[in-house]
Protein backbone atom coordinates (compact mmCIF):
# COMPACT_ATOMS: atom_id res chain seq x y z
CA UNK A 1 0.00 0.00 0.00
CA UNK A 2 1.38 3.27 -1.24
CA UNK A 3 2.17 5.37 1.69
CA UNK A 4 -0.62 8.43 1.81
CA UNK A 5 0.32 11.78 3.41
CA UNK A 6 -2.58 12.20 5.41
CA UNK A 7 -4.84 15.01 4.63
CA UNK A 8 -5.09 18.34 6.23
CA UNK A 9 -7.58 20.60 5.12
CA UNK A 10 -8.25 24.35 6.78
CA UNK A 11 -11.05 25.33 5.87
CA UNK A 12 -12.21 28.83 5.55
CA UNK A 13 -16.13 29.97 6.31
CA UNK A 14 -17.72 33.55 6.37
CA UNK A 15 -20.80 31.95 6.89
CA UNK A 16 -24.07 33.44 5.31
CA UNK A 17 -22.45 36.82 5.05
CA UNK A 18 -20.51 38.89 2.40
CA UNK A 19 -16.95 39.03 3.96
CA UNK A 20 -14.48 39.61 0.58
CA UNK A 21 -11.85 40.84 2.45
CA UNK A 22 -11.62 37.52 4.12
CA UNK A 23 -11.37 35.97 0.97
CA UNK A 24 -9.01 38.02 -0.85
CA UNK A 25 -6.47 37.36 2.09
CA UNK A 26 -6.65 33.81 1.40
CA UNK A 27 -6.82 33.59 -1.94
CA UNK A 28 -2.83 34.84 -2.30
CA UNK A 29 -0.08 32.73 -3.17
CA UNK A 30 1.70 33.75 -0.19
CA UNK A 31 -0.90 32.39 2.27
CA UNK A 32 -0.95 29.27 0.20
CA UNK A 33 2.29 28.59 0.43
CA UNK A 34 2.59 29.34 4.08
CA UNK A 35 0.31 26.88 4.33
CA UNK A 36 2.08 23.97 2.84
CA UNK A 37 4.79 25.16 5.05
CA UNK A 38 2.85 24.54 7.82
CA UNK A 39 2.09 21.11 6.69
CA UNK A 40 -1.29 21.49 5.48
CA UNK A 41 -2.23 19.77 2.09
CA UNK A 42 -5.99 21.06 1.42
CA UNK A 43 -7.61 24.49 1.19
CA UNK A 44 -11.51 24.70 1.57
CA UNK A 45 -13.13 28.32 1.29
CA UNK A 46 -16.84 28.44 1.88
CA UNK A 47 -17.11 31.97 0.80
CA UNK A 48 -20.59 33.01 1.30
CA UNK A 49 -22.35 36.06 0.27
CA UNK A 50 -18.77 37.18 -1.21
CA UNK A 51 -18.78 39.07 -4.59
CA UNK A 52 -15.03 38.45 -4.57
CA UNK A 53 -14.94 34.99 -6.21
CA UNK A 54 -11.20 33.62 -5.75
CA UNK A 55 -9.47 33.89 -8.73
CA UNK A 56 -5.42 34.16 -7.89
CA UNK A 57 -5.15 30.86 -6.64
CA UNK A 58 -7.78 28.90 -9.32
CA UNK A 59 -8.29 29.20 -12.73
CA UNK A 60 -10.91 31.28 -14.31
CA UNK A 61 -14.29 29.43 -14.05
CA UNK A 62 -12.83 26.62 -11.97
CA UNK A 63 -13.87 26.00 -8.27
CA UNK A 64 -11.06 23.07 -7.50
CA UNK A 65 -7.21 23.03 -8.82
CA UNK A 66 -4.00 21.71 -7.18
CA UNK A 67 -1.42 24.48 -7.25
CA UNK A 68 2.33 23.54 -7.62
CA UNK A 69 3.15 23.37 -4.63
CA UNK A 70 0.70 21.09 -4.06
CA UNK A 71 -1.60 22.38 -2.01
CA UNK A 72 -5.24 21.21 -3.45
CA UNK A 73 -7.75 24.62 -3.24
CA UNK A 74 -11.62 24.77 -3.50
CA UNK A 75 -14.42 26.87 -2.95
CA UNK A 76 -17.88 26.84 -3.05
CA UNK A 77 -20.82 29.77 -1.83
CA UNK A 78 -23.23 27.85 0.85
CA UNK A 79 -23.89 24.22 1.99
CA UNK A 80 -26.94 23.26 4.21
CA UNK A 81 -24.62 22.11 6.83
CA UNK A 82 -20.98 23.20 7.24
CA UNK A 83 -20.63 20.25 10.21
CA UNK A 84 -18.96 17.60 7.82
CA UNK A 85 -16.10 20.48 6.39
CA UNK A 86 -15.49 21.62 9.80
CA UNK A 87 -15.20 18.07 11.40
CA UNK A 88 -12.71 17.17 8.41
CA UNK A 89 -10.74 19.97 8.84
CA UNK A 90 -7.21 20.34 10.93
CA UNK A 91 -7.60 24.14 11.18
CA UNK A 92 -10.70 26.28 10.95
CA UNK A 93 -10.43 30.38 9.59
CA UNK A 94 -13.75 31.64 10.22
CA UNK A 95 -15.36 35.28 10.38
CA UNK A 96 -16.46 36.05 13.89
CA UNK A 97 -20.19 35.18 13.85
CA UNK A 98 -21.04 33.85 17.42
CA UNK A 99 -23.03 30.90 15.74
CA UNK A 100 -19.88 29.70 13.47
CA UNK A 101 -17.86 30.31 16.81
CA UNK A 102 -19.26 28.02 18.72
CA UNK A 103 -20.34 25.29 16.49
CA UNK A 104 -16.49 25.25 16.02
CA UNK A 105 -15.40 25.17 19.16
CA UNK A 106 -18.04 22.58 19.84
CA UNK A 107 -16.30 19.72 17.20
CA UNK A 108 -13.03 21.23 19.28
CA UNK A 109 -11.72 21.91 15.40
CA UNK A 110 -8.46 24.78 15.92
CA UNK A 111 -9.70 27.78 15.33
CA UNK A 112 -8.51 31.42 13.94
CA UNK A 113 -11.41 33.96 14.32
CA UNK A 114 -11.21 36.67 12.11
CA UNK A 115 -13.69 39.79 13.04
CA UNK A 116 -14.77 41.93 10.23
CA UNK A 117 -13.44 45.36 9.85
CA UNK A 118 -16.05 46.21 8.23
CA UNK A 119 -18.52 45.38 10.73
CA UNK A 120 -16.02 46.65 13.54
CA UNK A 121 -18.88 48.99 15.05
CA UNK A 122 -21.23 45.44 16.02
CA UNK A 123 -19.34 44.06 18.83
CA UNK A 124 -18.19 40.88 16.49
CA UNK A 125 -14.44 41.45 17.70
CA UNK A 126 -15.73 41.48 21.56
CA UNK A 127 -16.24 37.31 21.65
CA UNK A 128 -13.50 36.53 19.63
CA UNK A 129 -11.22 38.81 22.07
CA UNK A 130 -12.73 36.97 25.60
CA UNK A 131 -12.17 33.85 23.57
CA UNK A 132 -8.34 34.28 22.91
CA UNK A 133 -8.03 35.24 26.57
CA UNK A 134 -8.97 32.53 27.99
CA UNK A 135 -6.92 30.99 25.07
CA UNK A 136 -9.46 28.76 23.47
CA UNK A 137 -8.92 30.34 20.01
CA UNK A 138 -6.78 32.41 18.05
CA UNK A 139 -7.75 35.79 16.68
CA UNK A 140 -5.95 37.18 13.52
CA UNK A 141 -6.85 40.61 11.42
CA UNK A 142 -7.31 40.16 7.65
CA UNK A 143 -3.19 41.58 7.85
CA UNK A 144 -1.76 39.36 9.97
CA UNK A 145 -3.73 36.19 9.22
CA UNK A 146 -0.61 34.40 7.23
CA UNK A 147 1.72 35.21 10.16
CA UNK A 148 -0.94 34.13 12.94
CA UNK A 149 -1.33 30.60 10.41
CA UNK A 150 2.46 29.88 10.53
CA UNK A 151 2.81 30.64 13.73
CA UNK A 152 -0.05 29.23 15.64
CA UNK A 153 0.29 25.77 17.84
CA UNK A 154 -2.90 24.06 18.36
CA UNK A 155 -1.66 21.65 21.18
CA UNK A 156 -1.80 25.08 23.40
CA UNK A 157 -5.53 25.85 22.57
CA UNK A 158 -7.92 25.10 26.02
CA UNK A 159 -10.77 23.11 24.82
CA UNK A 160 -13.68 24.93 25.27
CA UNK A 161 -16.33 23.21 27.72
CA UNK A 162 -20.22 23.29 26.37
CA UNK A 163 -22.50 25.86 27.93
CA UNK A 164 -25.08 24.47 29.71
CA UNK A 165 -28.82 26.36 30.07
CA UNK A 166 -29.21 24.18 33.86
CA UNK A 167 -27.93 27.29 35.81
CA UNK A 168 -30.83 30.21 33.86
CA UNK A 169 -33.15 27.56 33.66
CA UNK A 170 -33.18 26.40 37.45
CA UNK A 171 -33.17 30.05 38.03
CA UNK A 172 -36.20 30.91 36.03
CA UNK A 173 -38.06 27.92 38.02
CA UNK A 174 -37.33 29.04 41.24
CA UNK A 175 -38.59 32.64 39.75
CA UNK A 176 -41.52 30.79 38.53
CA UNK A 177 -42.45 28.79 41.56
CA UNK A 178 -41.59 25.06 40.39
CA UNK A 179 -40.11 23.11 43.05
CA UNK A 180 -37.25 21.35 41.74
CA UNK A 181 -37.23 18.00 40.42
CA UNK A 182 -36.51 14.82 42.36
CA UNK A 183 -33.25 12.82 40.65
CA UNK B 1 -66.30 76.04 37.60
CA UNK B 2 -67.73 72.99 39.20
CA UNK B 3 -64.37 72.12 40.70
CA UNK B 4 -65.03 71.14 44.14
CA UNK B 5 -68.58 68.55 42.48
CA UNK B 6 -66.21 66.89 40.25
CA UNK B 7 -63.87 65.62 42.99
CA UNK B 8 -66.08 62.95 44.46
CA UNK B 9 -66.61 62.02 40.93
CA UNK B 10 -62.96 61.45 40.15
CA UNK B 11 -62.62 59.96 43.50
CA UNK B 12 -65.44 57.44 42.78
CA UNK B 13 -64.18 56.53 39.42
CA UNK B 14 -60.66 55.88 40.78
CA UNK B 15 -61.75 53.88 43.70
CA UNK B 16 -63.82 51.91 41.43
CA UNK B 17 -60.97 51.29 38.87
CA UNK B 18 -58.13 50.44 41.74
CA UNK B 19 -61.22 47.82 43.20
CA UNK B 20 -61.33 46.67 39.73
CA UNK B 21 -57.33 45.86 39.48
CA UNK B 22 -57.70 44.37 43.04
CA UNK B 23 -60.62 42.17 41.79
CA UNK B 24 -58.60 40.93 38.77
CA UNK B 25 -55.35 41.09 41.04
CA UNK B 26 -56.92 38.17 42.86
CA UNK B 27 -58.69 36.04 40.16
CA UNK B 28 -55.45 35.97 38.66
CA UNK B 29 -53.55 35.00 42.04
CA UNK B 30 -56.42 32.10 42.59
CA UNK B 31 -56.25 31.11 38.64
CA UNK B 32 -52.52 30.87 38.89
CA UNK B 33 -52.61 28.75 42.39
CA UNK B 34 -54.86 26.23 40.52
CA UNK B 35 -52.95 25.95 37.24
CA UNK B 36 -50.53 23.44 36.82
CA UNK B 37 -48.36 24.46 33.87
CA UNK B 38 -46.37 27.84 32.80
CA UNK B 39 -48.10 29.83 30.11
CA UNK B 40 -44.79 30.70 28.19
CA UNK B 41 -44.11 33.68 25.08
CA UNK B 42 -41.11 32.92 23.68
CA UNK B 43 -39.50 35.57 21.55
CA UNK B 44 -37.32 34.90 18.70
CA UNK B 45 -35.09 37.06 16.50
CA UNK B 46 -32.78 36.29 13.38
CA UNK B 47 -30.34 33.72 13.08
CA UNK B 48 -27.29 33.66 16.80
CA UNK B 49 -30.54 34.80 18.87
CA UNK B 50 -32.65 31.78 17.58
CA UNK B 51 -30.19 29.63 18.53
CA UNK B 52 -29.36 30.76 21.94
CA UNK B 53 -33.07 30.77 22.81
CA UNK B 54 -33.69 26.74 21.81
CA UNK B 55 -30.78 25.88 23.43
CA UNK B 56 -32.28 27.56 26.70
CA UNK B 57 -35.46 26.01 25.72
CA UNK B 58 -34.10 22.91 25.76
CA UNK B 59 -32.78 22.68 29.36
CA UNK B 60 -36.83 23.70 30.52
CA UNK B 61 -39.06 20.86 31.39
CA UNK B 62 -41.51 21.56 28.36
CA UNK B 63 -44.34 19.49 30.01
CA UNK B 64 -44.35 22.31 32.75
CA UNK B 65 -43.66 25.71 30.20
CA UNK B 66 -46.60 25.04 27.95
CA UNK B 67 -48.44 26.30 25.86
CA UNK B 68 -45.57 28.04 24.20
CA UNK B 69 -46.23 31.04 21.82
CA UNK B 70 -43.38 31.78 19.48
CA UNK B 71 -43.18 35.53 18.22
CA UNK B 72 -40.91 35.88 15.14
CA UNK B 73 -40.69 39.23 13.20
CA UNK B 74 -42.94 39.55 9.81
CA UNK B 75 -40.19 39.70 7.62
CA UNK B 76 -38.32 36.44 9.89
CA UNK B 77 -38.65 33.11 7.69
CA UNK B 78 -35.83 31.37 9.26
CA UNK B 79 -36.88 31.34 12.60
CA UNK B 80 -40.81 29.76 12.48
CA UNK B 81 -38.75 27.08 10.91
CA UNK B 82 -36.40 26.35 13.58
CA UNK B 83 -39.06 26.57 16.20
CA UNK B 84 -40.62 23.71 14.60
CA UNK B 85 -37.91 21.91 14.28
CA UNK B 86 -37.39 22.13 18.28
CA UNK B 87 -40.57 21.57 18.73
CA UNK B 88 -40.58 18.11 16.98
CA UNK B 89 -37.50 16.67 18.30
CA UNK B 90 -38.75 17.50 21.97
CA UNK B 91 -42.41 16.10 21.03
CA UNK B 92 -40.63 12.91 19.71
CA UNK B 93 -37.92 12.48 22.62
CA UNK B 94 -40.90 13.00 24.87
CA UNK B 95 -42.82 10.27 23.22
CA UNK B 96 -40.11 8.13 23.43
CA UNK B 97 -39.91 8.35 26.98
CA UNK B 98 -42.47 8.46 28.28
CA UNK B 99 -43.73 4.66 29.00
CA UNK B 100 -46.09 3.08 27.04
CA UNK B 101 -49.88 3.91 27.89
CA UNK B 102 -52.47 1.52 27.02
CA UNK B 103 -55.51 4.06 27.44
CA UNK B 104 -53.73 6.66 25.16
CA UNK B 105 -52.12 5.49 22.38
CA UNK B 106 -49.31 7.94 20.85
CA UNK B 107 -51.04 10.53 19.72
CA UNK B 108 -48.61 11.61 17.04
CA UNK B 109 -49.67 8.71 15.13
CA UNK B 110 -53.72 9.95 15.53
CA UNK B 111 -54.81 13.24 14.67
CA UNK B 112 -56.04 14.37 17.57
CA UNK B 113 -56.34 14.19 21.26
CA UNK B 114 -56.01 10.90 22.30
CA UNK B 115 -57.59 10.51 25.51
CA UNK B 116 -61.04 10.30 25.11
CA UNK B 117 -64.17 11.68 27.27
CA UNK B 118 -62.33 14.36 27.56
CA UNK B 119 -64.19 17.63 28.35
CA UNK B 120 -62.77 20.59 26.60
CA UNK B 121 -59.72 18.64 24.81
CA UNK B 122 -58.85 20.48 21.56
CA UNK B 123 -57.51 19.43 18.43
CA UNK B 124 -59.93 18.65 15.36
CA UNK B 125 -62.99 18.99 17.03
CA UNK B 126 -62.53 22.44 18.46
CA UNK B 127 -63.26 24.69 15.20
CA UNK B 128 -65.42 27.92 17.54
CA UNK B 129 -62.54 30.10 17.34
CA UNK B 130 -61.68 34.01 16.84
CA UNK B 131 -59.83 34.49 13.68
CA UNK B 132 -56.23 35.57 15.13
CA UNK B 133 -54.83 36.96 11.97
CA UNK B 134 -51.58 37.31 13.19
CA UNK B 135 -51.10 33.09 14.81
CA UNK B 136 -50.44 32.00 11.57
CA UNK B 137 -49.21 28.17 12.60
CA UNK B 138 -49.15 25.94 15.33
CA UNK B 139 -48.73 22.45 15.75
CA UNK B 140 -47.78 19.75 18.95
CA UNK B 141 -48.87 16.26 19.44
CA UNK B 142 -52.43 17.27 19.77
CA UNK B 143 -52.50 18.91 16.02
CA UNK B 144 -51.23 15.62 13.98
CA UNK B 145 -53.82 17.01 11.52
CA UNK B 146 -52.54 20.58 10.53
CA UNK B 147 -48.80 19.57 11.66
CA UNK B 148 -47.41 21.61 8.58
CA UNK B 149 -47.07 25.30 10.20
CA UNK B 150 -47.91 27.21 7.68
CA UNK B 151 -49.93 30.15 6.80
CA UNK B 152 -53.54 29.86 6.14
CA UNK B 153 -54.34 28.09 9.37
CA UNK B 154 -56.02 30.62 11.12
CA UNK B 155 -59.57 29.02 10.64
CA UNK B 156 -58.49 26.12 12.51
CA UNK B 157 -56.58 27.52 15.10
CA UNK B 158 -57.01 28.36 18.35
CA UNK B 159 -57.49 31.97 19.53
CA UNK B 160 -58.04 34.40 22.53
CA UNK B 161 -61.88 32.56 23.15
CA UNK B 162 -61.10 29.16 23.10
CA UNK B 163 -59.47 26.17 24.69
CA UNK B 164 -57.04 28.96 25.36
CA UNK B 165 -59.16 31.47 26.90
CA UNK B 166 -58.59 32.19 30.63
CA UNK B 167 -61.91 31.32 31.73
CA UNK B 168 -61.54 27.67 30.20
CA UNK B 169 -58.22 26.87 31.30
CA UNK B 170 -58.87 27.91 34.58
CA UNK B 171 -61.78 24.81 34.39
CA UNK B 172 -59.42 22.80 33.12
CA UNK B 173 -56.64 23.24 35.36
CA UNK B 174 -58.39 20.81 37.82
CA UNK B 175 -58.75 18.08 35.14
CA UNK B 176 -55.11 16.89 33.94
CA UNK B 177 -54.96 12.94 34.67
CA UNK B 178 -51.11 11.86 34.42
CA UNK B 179 -49.76 15.11 32.06
CA UNK B 180 -52.24 14.68 29.50
CA UNK B 181 -52.14 17.87 27.85
CA UNK B 182 -56.05 19.44 26.51
CA UNK B 183 -54.18 22.21 24.75
CA UNK B 184 -52.02 22.48 21.95
CA UNK B 185 -48.00 22.81 22.73
CA UNK B 186 -46.56 25.47 20.83
CA UNK B 187 -47.92 27.92 18.53
CA UNK B 188 -46.16 30.90 16.61
CA UNK B 189 -47.01 34.21 15.87
CA UNK B 190 -45.72 37.39 13.78
CA UNK B 191 -45.25 40.71 14.91
CA UNK B 192 -44.22 43.30 12.32
CA UNK B 193 -41.19 45.37 12.83
CA UNK B 194 -40.44 48.27 14.66
CA UNK B 195 -37.91 49.63 12.69
CA UNK B 196 -35.88 48.21 10.10
CA UNK B 197 -32.17 48.62 9.53
CA UNK B 198 -31.83 52.42 8.38
CA UNK B 199 -35.55 53.31 8.12
CA UNK B 200 -35.79 57.05 9.42
CA UNK B 201 -36.37 57.51 13.08
CA UNK B 202 -39.21 59.81 11.74
CA UNK B 203 -40.93 57.33 9.96
CA UNK B 204 -40.33 54.18 12.39
CA UNK B 205 -42.47 55.89 15.30
CA UNK B 206 -46.40 54.58 13.03
CA UNK B 207 -44.25 51.67 12.45
CA UNK B 208 -43.25 50.99 16.00
CA UNK B 209 -47.02 51.72 17.72
CA UNK B 210 -48.01 49.19 14.97
CA UNK B 211 -45.66 46.69 16.39
CA UNK B 212 -46.91 47.85 19.94
CA UNK B 213 -50.60 47.52 19.08
CA UNK B 214 -49.67 43.86 17.83
CA UNK B 215 -47.68 42.95 20.65
CA UNK B 216 -50.55 44.13 22.92
CA UNK B 217 -52.73 42.08 20.99
CA UNK B 218 -50.43 39.16 21.33
CA UNK B 219 -50.03 39.30 24.24
CA UNK B 220 -53.32 39.61 25.64
CA UNK B 221 -54.05 36.65 23.34
CA UNK B 222 -51.48 34.08 24.98
CA UNK B 223 -51.65 35.69 28.51
CA UNK B 224 -48.38 34.56 29.07
CA UNK B 225 -46.85 33.78 32.69
CA UNK B 226 -43.64 33.67 31.51
CA UNK B 227 -42.23 36.37 28.31
CA UNK B 228 -38.80 35.09 27.12
CA UNK B 229 -36.60 37.50 25.64
CA UNK B 230 -33.29 37.53 24.07
CA UNK B 231 -32.42 40.50 22.40
CA UNK B 232 -33.80 41.36 18.63
CA UNK B 233 -35.36 44.39 18.43
CA UNK B 234 -38.90 42.59 18.25
CA UNK B 235 -38.46 42.00 21.84
CA UNK B 236 -38.73 45.70 23.31
CA UNK B 237 -42.38 46.10 22.33
CA UNK B 238 -43.29 42.77 23.80
CA UNK B 239 -41.81 43.69 27.03
CA UNK B 240 -43.55 46.59 27.04
CA UNK B 241 -46.91 45.27 26.21
CA UNK B 242 -46.04 42.36 28.90
CA UNK B 243 -45.17 45.30 31.05
CA UNK B 244 -48.38 47.24 30.45
CA UNK B 245 -51.07 44.11 30.84
CA UNK B 246 -49.43 43.40 33.87
CA UNK B 247 -49.79 46.53 34.99
CA UNK B 248 -53.49 46.57 34.50
CA UNK B 249 -53.84 42.85 36.36
CA UNK B 250 -54.33 40.99 32.74
CA UNK B 251 -51.31 39.09 32.79
CA UNK B 252 -49.30 37.45 34.73
CA UNK B 253 -46.08 38.10 31.92
CA UNK B 254 -42.93 37.52 34.21
CA UNK B 255 -40.35 39.50 31.69
CA UNK B 256 -36.99 37.54 31.60
CA UNK B 257 -34.20 39.06 28.89
CA UNK B 258 -31.11 36.73 28.91
CA UNK B 259 -28.80 38.74 27.09
CA UNK B 260 -26.72 37.25 23.75
CA UNK B 261 -23.03 35.17 24.63
CA UNK B 262 -21.89 37.25 21.74
CA UNK B 263 -22.25 40.48 24.64
CA UNK B 264 -19.36 40.61 26.70
CA UNK B 265 -18.33 44.12 27.71
CA UNK B 266 -21.40 45.69 26.24
CA UNK B 267 -25.04 45.15 26.32
CA UNK B 268 -27.05 45.25 22.94
CA UNK B 269 -29.18 48.19 22.45
CA UNK B 270 -32.04 45.83 23.61
CA UNK B 271 -30.22 45.33 26.79
CA UNK B 272 -29.50 48.52 27.57
CA UNK B 273 -33.37 49.46 26.69
CA UNK B 274 -34.40 46.79 29.31
CA UNK B 275 -32.01 47.01 31.52
CA UNK B 276 -32.01 50.71 32.30
CA UNK B 277 -36.05 50.69 32.26
CA UNK B 278 -36.06 47.96 34.40
CA UNK B 279 -38.63 46.14 32.35
CA UNK B 280 -37.48 42.73 32.62
CA UNK B 281 -38.03 41.21 36.32
CA UNK B 282 -34.90 38.89 35.65
CA UNK B 283 -31.82 40.12 33.38
CA UNK B 284 -29.34 37.53 32.76
CA UNK B 285 -25.57 38.03 30.95
CA UNK B 286 -23.44 34.59 30.10
CA UNK B 287 -20.03 36.78 30.86
CA UNK B 288 -18.78 37.64 34.67
CA UNK B 289 -16.82 40.81 33.40
CA UNK B 290 -20.85 42.40 32.25
CA UNK B 291 -22.46 41.50 35.37
CA UNK B 292 -19.78 43.42 37.01
CA UNK B 293 -20.65 46.23 34.69
CA UNK B 294 -24.29 45.96 35.63
CA UNK B 295 -24.53 44.83 38.98
CA UNK B 296 -28.68 44.18 38.65
CA UNK B 297 -27.93 41.30 35.93
CA UNK B 298 -27.84 37.69 37.25
CA UNK B 299 -24.78 35.59 35.65
CA UNK B 300 -25.55 32.04 35.56
CA UNK B 301 -23.73 30.18 33.72
CA UNK B 302 -23.61 30.70 29.49
CA UNK B 303 -25.83 29.08 26.92
CA UNK B 304 -23.75 27.98 24.21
Amino acid sequence: MPPQRAQRTVFVTVGTTKFDALIRAVDRQPFADALVAAGYTRLVMQIGRAEYIPRRLLPPNSRSTRLHNGLAVEYFDFAPSLADHLRGAALVISHAGSGSIFETLRLRCPLVVVPNPLLMDNHQAELADKLERDGHLYAATVENLAEVVARLDPSRLVPYDKGDPAGIVRRIDAAMGLRPKPL
Amino acid sequence: MAAGGALPFVAGAVGALLLLRLILAVINFVARRRRSHIRTLVVLGSGGHTAEMLALLGGFDLAAYRPRCYVVAATDGMSGPKAAAFEASAAALAASSTPADEEAPASAKKGGRASPGKAGSPGGGQKTVRRSPRVAARGGPSSGSDAAPAAGLCGTLPGARSPDSPAKRRLLAGHQPGGQQPAPAYSVAFIPRSREVGQSWVSSVPSTLRALWTAVAMVLDHSPDLVLLNGPGTCIPIAAAAFLLRLLGLCEGRVVYVESIARVYRLSLSGKILYHSRLAHTFFVQWEELQQRYPRAVYAGRLM
